[in-house]
């Protein structure tokens, strides 16, 4: 027996008139407008509260045209929607409450024992209501759970006193379902809530309302690509003001941020680092404990069959190349007295190369000299502490490890347009090590004015090598690397480096 | 109503976007990104907590500082240029002599302005005057003994001629030309200039080599910083009184070079649970946590949540191990972001079969009687526009990828004269040069320079071939070529580069250009493969329709003929299966069979032969 297919509207409840769509994108455009204009949400609530209105604008301007249904599943009922949705947004607000309860520091990122239960109870109850949107997701019941979960875990609070808006730590009050040392998902948080109450209006419009607005959603997403594209330098002002004021919140926060420049413009060289540990010893006059590490190794750091734990690593080593800018001169002054240490530096063990001093001093750009080698020392100390052995310092050098040009590889002299011995690409003086200071186990530079520091610290060929290079036998037998290269690193440490 | 009439207003662009598609491609690169995903994060856990623990390579000290402060300055409109508020020295020493000179200051703006008075004079002199003004800040500071030294200045700047010699510290032509009780004015303001500086000589000659140097056209604003008259257009841009205040500006100075007040906004824009998370037990839990979410985003249940979770959790470990990021990574988040929008888990999941399952069960249930939903659910994947919007995404996004890339290689002239190539197969951290044999060929070839030269060229030739012209070849019928050839370079990147998971990547994204009915016919399966057989239930026993609707869900080339045939004595729980054969089977007999002969469920059967699996089955449905 076959019976007429019901025909169902979307999400089987009367679509809202244009009036009712206006009235509820113009309350969300004017919430979400508020909080960005207390600071809450900054440029990205701005997009999404003209997002808002646009689609209640679109909801108005466009009739809703009804879908047949027929060939859809039937949803799950809404009162199931309701009672998922609101245990969701329980357990969301058991998370607030629990915070006011214990007292939860509101201001600052201070870290309190009710945090973790609190953010595991936020976490779920947003996961909950999520489930409730995935169930009937062209229903609007969902949504406002869900939305309602994002908001109480975003927070609210006062705006902060006038002229104080660069604060490091909030000095204002702030109450949020998840605890402020949480400020990173709240963030999460905020923007999911933002994004469900436009869900929220969107299963109230009619189709070509959502096609359009879907259309400017993804001219927005690619514009912002296209503005993260162009952004290295040469940036045209275009795409700097478009991506500075518009993009960013939304491409760093999907990690669309790449400019995909790929062994653009130039395939450059690998980089290593040398890290140089010396231990605390009970007699200062006695011999010292040092240890050495070099990263990346691929010997002990190749693990998974692909290699990505080398090729992070090989990242790590990467994030240190960046130099200051093209035409940056420090201090005059300075400049002389960096000259004049390395000078003396020179005169007592470490030569000066053929380089010229633009190739054999690197100042590394702010980020790299005062975030990034910090943390990589931090990192090695603890890393490397062992019990009753505590760190003392870390010399860490930043190591190209140059690429070898054909000719050289061959084994041609251009200059005499002789036949020569042939380079490997693993010749140790192709390895430029730059030294990057010496860092204590907070991460603090211990000598700024340290003679070599950002300079080079050659690894020279004393001798030719015997036919067949490093790899012959002739080269072991002899001494090996000790005997044909003078590696000033390992002089200059302190410490004889290993050889592999 | 069609979709095509519904989105017939927008013209082609609507079709192009909108036009109901198949979800199977995207079912496809969802296995093939989960699998992937698994991979990735699995191989985290040799290397966890050094990439997203407290005391990571870049650590929760600094990524949380960096996360929460980093300033950022736009270029301003129109015709003007930023100007910092304050210029420092970048080597640490100094800046350091500088931020504590700064953090000494009186806190009221008045006293700074006696203190600095003398500063402010002479920064209105010309270059030579400054030198010398503050060289004798400088000597003054020097003097042993202040007293007996100092009056013998005074005695020498109140003479009605500054004497050439008598006086301890050398005084400057723009002092000697003033009255003697303006002289001694000078002398005072000196001095009260000098409380300021540090008694460290070192330290002291820092500072006033950083005024020396102090930009000529900076300099009077740098007073009115100092002395608190620097409010611009509301904000006020001085020296803050307030000493937290003025900590807190020295502190990102220190660590920004950069006045934060100037900031357009601070901040990174970045979320993750690894930002927070110190105890180890905790990070592991997490960690295990979301392996499992990437394992049901592989296989596709309860997809819709899943894949935002899966998104939430990958961006997670990207956000907070930004310094160990690579191309893979951004590959991925492309791939996780458009399967998370589009339908992913509408196809070849297990989503799709709990779905068959449904709609057999309605159908089962009520012989005879049409019931569209279901029928269309068991005719195969449903299209929709949203599937088509995602593979449009990925599309775009893609070609984006290749343009940039491509366009921006030729800025570079190692790409032009060809030894980019070169460069990218001797580079001993990523090629495979570490193998003898490698580099035996390599040294066999590089004998003939012309040779090497062809080698060269075809390498960057084809690299910008294809990087360049598949955004516009792809649209056309050169799409498989064009593909073959995509497929081809991300084989050598594999190769030559080692950067598989990377290249895996690609080839996941790739799928986005392949049609769903070729996904269909080479991954899953069509109506009519398999042999046929038939089933006898009774369509009033709810145990029965529960067996045949879990074998019709799983029956994706529709091998098996439903036939209710009611029992005469009242509803029957028995399933009776006619093989290939004409053997009539039940019980786990039936099952043995299904599996034998389903095809969807050959992969599955392999597992039989794990000790324990078949009990398993034959207690499940043994029955």
């Amino acid at each position: 027996m076959q019976t007429k297919p019901r025909q169902v509207l979307v999400g089987e409840v009367p679509v809202l008139p244009p009036a009712a769509v206006w009235a509820v994108g113009l309350i969300v455009a004017g919430l979400t407008l508020a909080a960005w204009a207390a600071g809450m949400a900054g440029g990205l609530g701005g997009a999404l509260a003209i997002l808002a209105a646009l689609a209640a604008g679109c909801g108005a301007s466009l009739r809703p045209s009804p879908i047949d249904a027929s060939l859809d599943e039937p949803p799950v009922s809404t009162h199931t929607i309701w009672v998922i949705g609101l245990i969701g947004l329980g357990l969301t607000l058991v998370a607030f409450v629990t915070g006011v309860v214990f007292g939860a520091p509101r201001q600052g990122f201070g870290v309190h024992p009710s945090d973790g239960p609190r953010a595991l109870l936020a976490i779920v109850g947003f996961l909950v209501a999520g489930c409730a949107v995935s169930m009937r997701p062209g229903w609007y019941g969902g949504w406002l759970c869900a939305a309602a979960c994002g908001v109480i875990g975003y927070g609210f609070g006062g705006s902060p006193p006038a002229g104080t808006e660069w604060y490091l730590a909030p000095p204002r009050d702030w109450h949020s379902a998840l605890p402020n040392s949480w400020d990173s998902v709240q963030l999460y948080f905020g923007v999911g809530g933002v994004a469900c109450l436009i869900g929220a209006i969107w299963t109230r419009l009619p189709r070509k309302a959502i096609f359009c607005l879907v259309l400017l959603g993804v001219g927005y997403h690619f514009s912002s690509i296209l503005s993260a594209i162009t952004s290295p330098p040469p940036t045209p002002l275009v795409s700097d003001h478009y991506w500075a004021r518009v993009a960013r919140p939304y491409v760093q926060f999907a990690y669309m941020n790449n400019a995909y420049q790929f062994y653009s413009p130039d395939p450059g060289p690998a980089c290593q680092l040398w890290a140089c540990i010396e231990y605390k010893t009970e007699d200062p006059d006695g011999p010292k404990d040092f240890n050495w590490i070099t990263v990346v190794d691929r010997k002990n750091e190749y693990i998974d069959p692909l290699g990505l734990t080398y090729y992070r690593r090989l990242s790590i080593t990467e994030n240190t190349t960046q130099s200051m800018p093209a035409g940056y001169s420090p201090l005059a002054e300075e400049h002389e007295k960096i000259l004049a240490r390395r000078a003396l530096a020179a005169r007592d063990r470490i030569p000066r190369t053929f380089l010229n001093e633009n190739l054999e001093y690197l100042l590394p750009n702010h980020l790299i000299s005062r975030q990034i080698l910090p943390s990589y020392a931090r990192h090695i100390a603890h890393h490397l502490a062992q019990p009753g052995k505590a760190v003392k310092s870390v010399k860490i050098y930043r190591v190209i490890h140059s690429s070898i040009k054909l000719n050289l590889f061959r084994g041609f002299d251009p200059s005499t347009g002789e036949k020569v011995e042939g380079f490997s690409p693993y010749d140790p003086s192709l390895y430029l090590p730059f030294f990057q200071g010496e860092f204590d186990a907070n991460g603090r530079l211990v000598d700024p004015t340290a003679e070599m520091l950002y300079w080079y610290v050659p690894i020279l060929k004393e001798r030719p090598l015997p036919p067949g290079g490093w790899n012959s036998p002739e080269y072991h037998r002899n001494g090996g690397f000790k005997k044909y290269y003078r590696d000033y690193v390992s002089e200059h440490a302190g410490c004889p480096r290993p050889q592999e | 109503m069609t979709d095509n009439q519904r989105n017939g207003f927008l013209g082609s662009v609507g079709r192009f976007f909108f036009l109901p598609t198949d979800p199977s491609t995207l079912g496809f690169m969802r296995i093939m990104a989960g699998v992937l995903l698994l991979y990735v994060h699995l191989a985290y856990s040799f290397d966890l907590k050094a990439l997203v623990g407290p005391n990571a390579w870049w650590d929760h000290q600094a990524a949380n500082i960096q996360r929460r402060e980093a300033p950022h300055i736009p270029t301003p409109f129109g015709w003007s240029t930023f100007e910092p508020t304050l210029y420092l020295d970048d080597a640490p020493h100094r800046r350091t002599a500088i931020l504590e000179f700064l953090r000494r200051l009186p806190e009221a703006a008045s006293e700074r302005k006696v203190l600095l008075r003398y500063l402010s004079r002479i920064f209105d002199l010309t270059p030579r005057d400054v030198r010398d003004g503050l060289f004798l800040s400088n000597s003054a500071g020097l003097l042993f003994d202040r007293d007996a030294q100092g009056a013998q200045v005074r005695a020498a700047l109140g003479a009605p001629e500054v004497p050439e010699t008598g006086s301890p510290v050398t005084i400057p032509d723009f002092i000697r030309v003033l009255q003697p009780k303006e002289r001694l004015l000078v002398w005072e303001d000196v001095l009260a200039f000098n409380s300021t500086l540090p008694d460290n000589t070192e330290d002291r000659e820092y500072i006033l080599g950083w005024l020396g140097n102090y930009p000529y056209n900076r300099r009077a604003k740098l007073i009115q910083f100092l002395v608190g008259e620097r409010p611009e257009n509301g904000p006020d841009f001085s020296l803050p009184s307030n000493p937290s205040e003025r900590a807190e500006f020295l502190e990102i100075e220190d660590r920004w070079a950069t006045d934060s007040r100037q900031a357009a906004s601070k901040g990174t824009s970045v979320f993750s649970q690894w930002y927070h998370l110190t105890n180890s037990m905790t990070i592991w839990v997490v960690h295990i946590a979301a392996l499992v979410v990437f394992f049901l985003f592989t296989i596709g249940l309860w997809t819709r949540v899943v894949s935002v979770l899966a998104w939430t959790l990958a961006l997670s470990y990207i956000q907070r191990g930004q310094i160990s990021l690579f191309g893979q990574d951004t590959m991925q988040t492309i791939l996780m972001t458009y399967l998370m929008i589009g339908p992913s888990g509408a196809a070849l999941s297990i989503d799709a079969l709990r779905k068959r399952f449904r709609a057999s069960r309605s159908l089962l249930a009520t012989p005879g009687r049409s019931i569209p939903w279901a029928e269309a659910v068991l005719a195969g994947p449903q299209r929709t526009w949203l599937a088509n919007l995602a593979i449009r995404l990925v599309q775009i996004n893609f070609c984006l990828v290749y343009a940039s890339s491509g366009v921006s290689k030729l800025k570079g002239t190692t790409w032009w004269e060809h030894s980019a190539s070169w460069l990218v197969i001797s580079n001993p951290e990523f090629g495979p040069i570490r193998y003898p044999a490698y580099e035996w060929i390599l040294r066999h070839l590089a004998e003939s320079r012309t040779g090497m030269a062809i080698i060269a060229a075809i390498v960057s030739g084809f690299t910008l071939t294809i990087e360049l012209g598949f955004p516009t070849l792809v649209w056309t019928r050169l799409r498989p070529f064009v593909v073959m050839g995509s497929i081809m370079l991300h084989l050598g990147i594999a190769v030559i580069m080692g950067l598989n998971v990377f290249s895996l990547y690609m080839f996941a994204l790739l799928l986005c250009y392949m049609p769903a009915k070729l996904i269909r016919d080479r991954v899953g399966y069509a109506p009519g493969q398999g042999k046929k057989m038939t089933v006898h239930f009774d369509s009033r026993s709810k145990q029965a329709i529960r067996k045949c609707s879990v074998m019709r869900a799983v029956d994706v080339a529709n091998q098996i003929t439903f036939v209710d045939s009611p029992a005469k004595d009242g509803p029957s729980d028995t399933v009776k299966l006619t093989d290939p054969s004409g053997k009539i089977l039940i019980g786990a007999e039936l099952y043995a069979a299904a599996l034998r002969e389903l095809v969807l469920l050959k992969p599955v059967r392999l597992c039989g032969h794990i000790p324990g699996v078949w009990p398993i089955i034959q207690a499940c449905f043994g029955r």
